[in-house]
């Protein structure tokens, strides 16, 4: 029996989109060293991307931080790519410059991690893997094009966000190894949302594929630690975390 | 190594509404005791003042997980926070648990109703409680225990924490406070560990060893319904009698 707690060495808020959380503690516990835990509050993205849904959860992720701030975390992390980017990316270091002043926690935004994380693997051709349907593929080009790579792919599959949860495993493997045949040019194989199961596959791409990877989750992961002070290189999920 | 045939939560996947803004142990604890396979989706419900319209408000979101929850694919839907259950009055539970389940076509429990279950299959008669948060919520905790449950309140500790600093409480201190409350009332069967968002899971074995009672918590007792409700039956060691025989 201990008396050291859970999270002794950092504790992780992470606002999570999606009105129900399924895969993201899953992973989460999968790559982070012990001592690491994560305090989730979900915010309200059903199964529709609207403006509505967006504004929505930016104000309540903005109340949960700072009430993960006052439960003592170490680091909040404002997450959803598309919730970020509602928002402009060029405006999101202020945002969270100035809501980690107010509520004395340091404050990561997801876009910006994941910007952060493929700067530092050198990423400029980036092909992207999502779980949604196709008229989503624009949305993601879009994206990737804000963090200020090129986009030179998209692959879709017709999940809706409530169900990625059940994507298979074998998903993010196949989705790699079909977008960089299409198009070989891709140094980083970007998997797009946190919510569904990549982490087994980082690895795997990176060694068989020749690519670098860059889920959203791992790189939201990343940051986070880097920014709670755990320089720990982890092994298994990529260079991102190995390296970096 | 994964099966890569398989999703994740492939024996189960079990929805479960968080009666809290924010959630940090429960899902630490509840992989530790579930068996792989078995997976959590979450929501976590705005639980503020406990107030009546606060609990009314928490209540209306937890139904929408559930119809949410379904859609994503739940075998099975828990409605947490024993004070949202019985805010309509606990006469009404098993009614709004069945009739939920018909509408959404996933099977619904609550936390309530699995800590009944697992009461009755621990044949728990007199109860001692351990709660974390400051001692005005004893008399509340008492009444749940005598007038929600049945069964014979016989003494309460408060460990004198608060709900902003439940993930800050280290894993030793419930079985110090249930060594206080099993000493000072040792004519308990039963030590009862309320909320499941601080850290007990650690002391439930220890504390059955030593003083010959059954120990039972809310995360220990939402699991164990949880999997028998899904038809895993498998006996789960380290984490006290009821995940172990029934």
């Amino acid at each position: 029996m201990t008396d050291m707690l859970y999270g002794s060495r950092a504790r992780i808020g992470y606002c999570s989109p999606p009105f129900v959380t399924h895969v993201f503690a899953y992973e989460f516990y999968r790559m982070v060293p012990e001592g690491v835990t994560l305090m989730l509050t979900t915010l309200e993205v059903a199964g529709e991307y609207s403006k509505e849904a967006f504004d929505g959860s930016h104000d309540r992720a903005l109340r949960a931080a700072r009430l993960m701030a006052g439960a003592g975390a170490d680091v909040v992390v404002l997450g959803g790519n598309p919730i970020n980017q509602s928002r402009g990316v060029d405006s999101l270091p202020e945002i969270c410059a100035r809501l980690g002043e107010e509520i004395g926690t340091r404050v990561v935004a997801s876009t910006l991690a994941q910007r952060e994380a493929m700067e530092r693997l050198g990423s400029r051709k980036v092909a992207t893997a999502h779980m949604s349907g196709p008229e989503h593929d624009e949305r993601h080009h879009r994206q990737m094009r804000n963090m200020g790579v090129e986009s030179v792919g998209v692959a879709s599959m017709k999940y809706n966000l409530l169900d990625y949860g059940r994507v298979p495993l074998t998903a993010a493997f196949e989705m790699a190894a079909r977008l960089k045949a299409a198009h070989p040019e891709a140094d980083t194989i970007h998997l797009a949302s946190a919510h569904w199961p990549t982490a087994h596959a980082i690895e795997r791409i990176e060694r068989e594929l020749g690519v670098d990877v860059m889920t959203s989750q791992q790189a939201i992961l990343w940051k986070a630690l880097r920014t709670a002070g755990i320089d720990d290189p982890i092994e298994g999920f990529g260079r991102l975390l190995r390296e970096f | 190594m994964d099966d890569l045939d398989r999703i994740r939560g492939h024996r189960a996947r079990i929805g479960y509404t968080v009666a809290a803004v924010t959630t940090e142990v429960y899902p630490i604890d509840w992989y530790r005791v579930v068996p792989e396979g078995v997976s959590l989706m979450m929501i976590t419900l705005p639980l503020g003042t406990r107030s009546a319209d606060d609990l009314a408000r928490c209540y209306d979101i937890s139904i929408e997980a559930a119809r949410t929850m379904a859609r994503a694919g739940a075998d099975l839907v828990v409605l947490g926070g024993l004070p949202i259950n019985i805010s309509k009055g606990g006469g009404n539970l098993d009614d709004l648990m069945g009739g939920l389940a018909r509408e959404i076509g996933v099977r619904v429990s609550s936390s309530a109703a699995a800590q009944v279950h697992a009461f009755a299959a621990l044949g728990s008669r007199k109860v001692a409680v351990v709660h974390p948060f400051e001692p005005d919520q004893n008399p509340r905790h008492e009444r749940t225990i005598a007038e929600f449950f049945g069964l014979e309140p016989v003494g309460v500790h408060a460990g004198g924490s608060n709900l902003v600093a439940l993930g800050t409480l280290a894993p030793g201190r419930a079985l110090e406070w249930g060594r206080a409350a099993l000493a000072a009332h040792p004519e308990a069967d039963t030590l009862y560990f309320g909320c499941p968002h601080w850290t007990v899971v650690d002391a439930i074995q220890p504390l059955e060893d030593e003083f010959g009672v059954s120990v039972l918590t809310s995360l220990q007792a939402i699991a164990w319904e949880s999997l028998r409700q899904t038809g895993i039956e498998d006996r789960i060691s380290g984490f006290g009698r009821l995940l172990r025989e029934f």
